[in-house]
Formats: C-alpha cells, sequence, structure tokens
C-alpha cells in the first residue's frame, strides 16, 4: 500500500485490512499473491485470479508482486502477456506511508 | 526499504495459538538437536535431561498483544483503528469493546493480564493499571486515526 502511495485513509485501511486478512490467512497457499497493475490489485490462487479491487487513486505505474513475506516489482508486459512473474525487486519503490498533505 | 513499523508489546493471555518468532523456533531447534547428540554419544539420561531446555522455550513463548501506530495485533486477530467505528468502555467489566466498520469486533478484557504478583489485592490493582494503560492507548491511537470514531462508557 504504501509503495502505491496511497494515503493513510478509510479507504486504504478497509482494502489493507481485507488484503492482509486474506494474505494470512491458514487456508492460503504458500504460492499465493497479490498482483498491482494499472489501478488494481488482483488476488491469485493456483495461477487464476480469485479477487480483483480497483485502487484508481493509486499512483504507481509500475507492476508489483507481494506476498505474505515479499514485495517486488515484476515486469508488467511479461505479466499481462505470458503470466510470467519476473521479479525486479523493490529498487526504485517508495515503501515509507506517504504524508497527508 | 522503510524502517519496521515500531510496536509497543504488552503481555496478554489471548485465546489464539501462541505465535513463535522465527530466532526462538530456531533456538529450540537446535537445542533438541544438541540434546539428541549428547544422548546418541554420551549418555541417554544427559542428553534427556537436556531437552528441557527446548521444552522450556517452546512453553514459555509469551502471549502479546502488539500496539502499532495503524493497528494492533493480538494473537490471529489485527484491528486497524482507521476501520474501529465505534468503542465501548466498561470499567465495571473491565472491558473495551473496538466495533469495526467491516462488523468484526474486538475486545480486551482486564482479567487477560496476566498475574505478576501473587497478593490479592495487589493483583487487582496491577491489572486494572495494565488494563486502564493499554485501553487508554488504544483509543487515543483510534482517536487519532479515525475521525468518526464514538466512545461509549458503558
Amino acid at each position: 500500500m504504501n509503495a502505491l502511495r496511497l494515503a493513510d485513509d478509510s479507504a486504504r485501511t478497509e482494502l489493507e485490512e481485507t488484503l492482509v486478512r486474506w494474505l494470512v490467512d491458514g487456508a492460503r497457499l504458500q504460492e499465493d499473491h497479490l498482483v498491482y497493475q494499472q489501478c488494481a490489485i488482483s488476488c491469485y490462487s493456483r495461477g487464476h485470479m480469485i479477487e480483483h479491487y480497483e485502487v484508481p487513486w493509486a499512483d504507481q505505474t509500475r507492476t508489483l508482486w507481494c506476498n505474505a513475506r515479499k514485495l517486488s516489482a515484476i515486469d508488467g508486459p511479461a505479466f499481462t502477456l505470458n503470466a510470467q512473474l519476473i521479479m525486479q525487486g523493490t529498487g526504485g519503490l517508495v515503501l515509507t506511508l506517504p504524508v497527508v498533505a | 526499504m522503510t524502517a519496521p513499523t515500531a510496536f509497543t508489546s504488552f503481555r496478554y493471555q489471548h485465546t489464539d495459538e501462541v505465535t513463535r518468532s522465527r530466532q526462538r523456533v530456531v533456538f529450540v531447534g537446535a537445542t533438541v538437536v544438541l540434546a539428541l547428540a549428547v544422548a546418541a554419544m554420551f549418555a541417554v539420561p544427559v542428553g534427556a535431561a537436556l531437552l528441557v531446555v527446548p521444552l522450556f522455550a517452546w512453553v514459555a513463548a509469551p502471549r502479546q498483544l502488539l500496539l502499532g501506530p495503524r493497528y494492533l495485533l493480538c494473537g490471529n486477530t489485527i484491528v486497524y483503528f482507521g476501520n474501529v467505528k465505534r468503542m465501548t468502555l466498561s470499567h465495571a467489566h473491565g472491558k473495551l469493546r473496538l466495533e469495526c466498520t467491516n462488523g468484526m469486533a474486538f475486545v480486551l478484557e482486564r482479567r487477560r493480564f496476566p498475574r505478576s504478583v501473587l497478593a490479592v489485592e495487589k493483583l487487582v490493582k496491577s491489572k486494572a493499571t495494565r488494563f486502564d494503560k493499554l485501553a487508554g492507548k488504544i483509543i487515543a491511537q483510534a482517536r487519532a486515526t479515525s475521525a468518526n470514531v464514538v466512545l461509549i462508557s458503558a
């Protein structure tokens, strides 16, 4: 959420709580993950998207991947065209909580 | 990278499973291996006696409530202060109930603070003090995070 530069407001915390509960769900598989792409966050399980949340107020042009333990930017075109997860690390991502003006 | 979130920890006897740190799990694993090695190479009674160390380390893992700037963690429960819509504080029953916008509720209970003193009157006072301290912090955090949160005294 910090990497998407989402301000700490009620819209963010409601979505954040939903995603955190999904990530820490004991029934979830270890390889399940979240992908952010083009102002939307999707939950993937067994290679299939099972949830989808629009976040039009996100300020991030890169494609991001996250599981319960790690966060990484990924190659957006490779993910879109071939569903490939090519990790690019967290370089260039701002991970601090956005300051409300 | 960003700095890790700063949490204040409180001993609290929640009913969820105890969460053990990675260091504790590694320590327990290493001492079990050491005890088994000693039992195999030297003497079984000595190795068996050494198993007390990992057993104690495993059992002694504390139950905690972690209070952060945006949320609290208690066992398997996470409560975002920004999602709290109503707080009900009952000094008489020693309970602080937090109700969230998604319908979930968390109750902080005075009786779940561990006993650290033996005298009954001191024990009651100690639990009350710790409950008041933590409840006050939670109320302050929720008020700072969520402008519309309501506090009810029961």
